[in-house]
């Protein structure tokens, strides 16, 4: 009988054959790739699958006009994925939440962080049902929150900053779709939700009990920043430079029209108009100059030791190593050569 | 080929492919943020079986999934198995319920998550109902099958001989179907473990499902890496105690 089924197959060496052919091609594949020219052939760009103000670049082809190159997009549900888009090489450029790209930098993902252009203010919040109006009343409850997002990282701020027993309150990861199928069974009494879930439960009688602005002058911040691949960066700096100047002309492009382009992103995303306009009026967008200022990331040649951003990045970083995310001894001593300021400075001269 | 020339080529082989993993790690061919090599994981087993994952022991990872695993395929043992002999004996019951069977069975069981969440919540009962269906389903289908491929000749031939019910289930029916069946167990017990993963996507802080999930979104490689060696070796320990089960109760297998 063996010898039967083995007739059918192929020969040793032919399998040794395809093994190898695969293995050279995979090779002049990746030997084509890294041939040094000042433009790539392709920029790929990762972004969020919910609208995002810079985003708006995507449908009307700016950023294949302002680079001068073909352009693809990527798009990723959250933080985590985007990390394994950066390290499979598959996006060059993205913009998403710091919690993640904590935990990317701490296990030595080759990526640079380029600004801070959107801060959280009131996009995401702590809502919670009727009956439970003040912080304190949280323990006992439990909390649905998107593992691994920074919503769940300013939960854990929340709850320390208040000085609130952890104990007594029952966290519950959920994603934020089921979240909303969670809070209508009563299977949970309270949930930190991004927009538009909100919104959502806000109608269904929820109570707002914070915005995660309000973490702020408790040194929480929770913002996204742009990452480019440190490989990329260093073969086409032209080409980040270029790509910065592209995202902040659609972010100036949002403040002189809210309205605008929230209806092109909502058609893009296939999202309701009311739902993305709130969302995205719930992100502080501070310019690029002002981010290279003493207020994020401080005025110098390199990002300052104790600039906010800087500081939060290593309390973020302390959390993840305290939940046991990431290994304490993975951490950076610092997260200052992280920032790639030559390029944002040469994109954003002073 | 004997069972312990063939133990050890496999043996081997494992051995073979370890080794150079290990190299390709140590030189710096494949990234070790991509694929960590075969020390790494070692070292993060050590660690998490000294510290546990995110404040639960690794054992009791390990332990939940497997109740969640086994509790499921335990009941789509006990629900599938009745299910697919009486639609397999009786054409007219297996015609009713052999559509829904065949629509449910190929979908995917991640797209039912919201489903299932939305009518059961996201305890316990949603885990093990989303394995449960999985398994259930291939158990049926694979028990009625086996049971329409008993020949006519042998059901009259008992029947000449005096056996009606119970007995002739007993004494031609189960005898030719028992190797069938603990093939179609294995290939659902495979299928309800790979189910895993999905269930334990709900709202979960622990199992090993949701240990490779969680670990993967911090790019902790070695944890994901330490996990898919978890599932795959428990995997293939419950297939070996299957195998053996079968040749306890069914040592015709393959004979007859």
């Amino acid at each position: 009988m063996t010898t039967y089924i083995r007739a059918g197959r192929p020969g040793r060496r032919d399998v040794l054959r395809l093994g190898l052919g695969a293995g050279l091609l995979s090779l002049t594949a990746a030997r084509s790739r890294a041939q040094t020219t000042t433009k790539p052939d392709v920029v790929r760009i990762g972004y969020l699958t919910a609208a995002r103000a810079w985003v708006v670049g995507k449908s009307d082809g700016s950023f294949d006009k302002a680079l001068g190159v073909k352009v693809e997009w990527v798009p990723f549900p959250s933080g985590g994925p985007a990390l394994s888009l950066l390290a499979a090489k598959q996006i060059d450029f993205a913009i998403f939440g710091n919690t993640p790209i904590v935990a990317g930098l701490s296990r030595k993902l080759p990526i640079q962080i380029l600004g801070s252009p959107e801060i959280v203010a009131t996009s995401e919040r702590l809502v919670a049902k009727a009956g439970i109006t003040t912080l304190r009343d949280l323990e006992g409850k439990r909390i649905a929150v998107a593992p691994s997002s920074t919503m769940a990282f300013a939960l854990e701020a929340l709850i320390r900053i208040n000085k609130l027993d952890a104990s007594k309150i029952k966290r519950l990861p959920l994603s934020q779709p089921d979240t909303i199928a969670a809070w209508k069974r009563g299977d949970i009494d309270a949930t930190y939700i991004n927009g538009p879930f909100w919104a959502e439960l806000l109608a269904d009688g929820g109570q707002q009990l914070l915005v995660s602005e309000q973490l702020q002058p408790s040194g929480v911040f929770v913002w996204n920043s742009a990452v480019v691949r440190s490989e990329f960066a260093e073969q086409f700096p032209e080409t980040v430079v270029a790509w910065l100047q592209t995202v902040q002309a659609q972010f100036d492009r949002y403040r002189s029209d809210p309205e605008g382009v929230s209806r092109i992103l909502a058609k893009d995303f296939g999202a309701p108009f009311e739902a993305v306009r709130n969302t995205l009026s719930g992100l502080r967008y501070p310019t690029f100059q002002d981010q290279l200022g003493p207020k994020y990331w401080g005025d110098g040649p390199v990002a300052a030791k104790d600039a906010p951003l800087i500081k939060a990045l290593g309390d973020a970083a302390a959390f993840l190593a305290e939940t046991g995310e990431i290994k304490r001894d993975d951490v950076p001593a610092s997260f200052v050569p992280a920032v790639n300021y030559a390029l944002l400075r040469r994109a954003f001269p002073s | 080929m004997n069972a312990s020339r063939r133990f050890l080529i496999g043996l081997a082989a494992v051995a073979g492919v370890t080794l150079a993993w290990e190299i390709a790690g140590r030189t710096h061919l494949v990234e070790p943020l991509l694929l960590p090599p075969p020390s790494e994981i070692v070292t993060t087993a050590i660690d998490l079986a000294r510290d546990g994952y995110r404040g639960t022991a690794l054992w009791q990872h390990l332990a939940l999934s497997l109740a969640r695993a086994l509790g499921a395929f335990a009941a789509a043992t006990l629900v599938g198995v009745p299910l697919g002999l009486a639609m397999g004996a009786a054409p007219g019951f297996g015609a009713v319920l052999d559509p829904f069977v065949q629509f449910l069975r190929p979908l995917p069981k991640l797209a039912l998550i919201p489903l299932v969440i939305l009518w059961f919540g996201i305890g316990e009962t949603s885990k093990v109902l989303l394995i449960f269906i999985s398994a259930a389903l291939s158990i049926i289908v694979g028990t009625a099958a086996a049971v329409s491929t008993v020949q006519r000749q042998r059901i009259r031939a008992g029947r000449a001989l005096g056996a009606h019910g119970l007995a002739l289930f007993r004494y031609v029916i189960l005898p030719h179907i028992l190797p069938e069946l603990f093939v179609t167990l294995r290939l659902s017990f495979g299928i309800g473990w790979t189910t895993l993963i999905a269930a334990e996507m709900i709202a979960s802080d622990a199992g090993i499902g949701w240990m490779v999930v969680n670990a993967g979104s911090y790019l902790r490689t070695d944890v994901v890496m330490l996990g898919i060696v978890i599932l795959g070796g428990t995997g293939y320990a419950l297939d070996l105690a299957l195998v053996g089960l079968q040749r306890w109760a069914a040592p015709w297998s393959g004979r007859a």
